[in-house]
């Protein structure tokens, strides 16, 4: 996957597509997620990194 | 991967293009995935789209022609691990969990990506529920998208 995608402008001009996603639009599709504690999840994730970091220097 | 985790996502992360998240796993602490979110613009050129019509993917503005919509710009399993089963499922529940953290804070419920044209990626895609955007001779990638609520 490049990273262009980044910067890039996202133009559509196919009417056909345009029309789909018009439809779409109307019925998105509903997702369940786990609820995350984020802050939680990057100190846990940080000692992990840290731990695996200083495993493989030594 | 390698290339982008090391140098770009640093970039993107301190210029606040995009926000990367990692997926380790919580034992061993091995990178099992990681995806880049951003936030982007989809203009639709289309001359007969009606007010109404925009009104309702846009949900406010009569005038807009533009659709925001959130952006995975990278995503990504580590191959190089001999047993690594996250499947792209699992990834992309994980993208909608911020994405809906997001959304809450933000709004908006469409969802991008750009893949290789590569038939048996853009079949992967579509049986998690992409349905293929942009797809031009002039485009060397497909752009995918999905609509998400909660």
């Amino acid at each position: 996957m490049a990273t262009t995608s980044f910067d890039k402008s996202f133009i559509v001009t196919n009417e056909e597509r345009i029309e789909k996603f018009r439809r779409a639009a109307a019925t998105p599709r509903k997702v369940v997620v786990k609820r995350r504690n984020y802050e939680s999840d990057r100190s846990k994730g940080i000692q992990l990194l840290a731990q695996r970091l200083s495993s493989s220097v030594t | 991967m390698e290339s982008f985790l090391r140098s770009k996502s640093v970039r993107f992360e301190q210029s606040d293009v995009a926000r990367t998240y990692l997926i380790l796993d919580a034992a061993s602490g091995d990178l099992l995935a990681y995806f880049s979110l951003s936030f982007k613009e989809i203009s639709l050129e289309h001359s007969k789209i009606s007010r109404t019509q925009v009104k309702r993917l846009d949900g406010i503005s009569k005038n807009a022609d533009c659709v925001r919509a959130y952006l995975i710009g990278q995503i990504g399993k580590n191959f190089t691990l001999s047993q690594n089963n996250i499947s792209l499922k699992l990834i992309l529940d994980e993208v909608y969990g911020v994405i809906q953290e997001a959304r809450a804070l933000i709004g908006s419920r469409a969802v991008i990506l750009e893949c290789e044209k590569n038939d048996k990626l853009i079949a992967l895609y579509q049986a998690n529920h992409f349905d293929i955007l942009i797809d031009s001779d002039e485009e060397s990638l497909v752009t995918m998208y999905t609509y998400i609520s909660d």
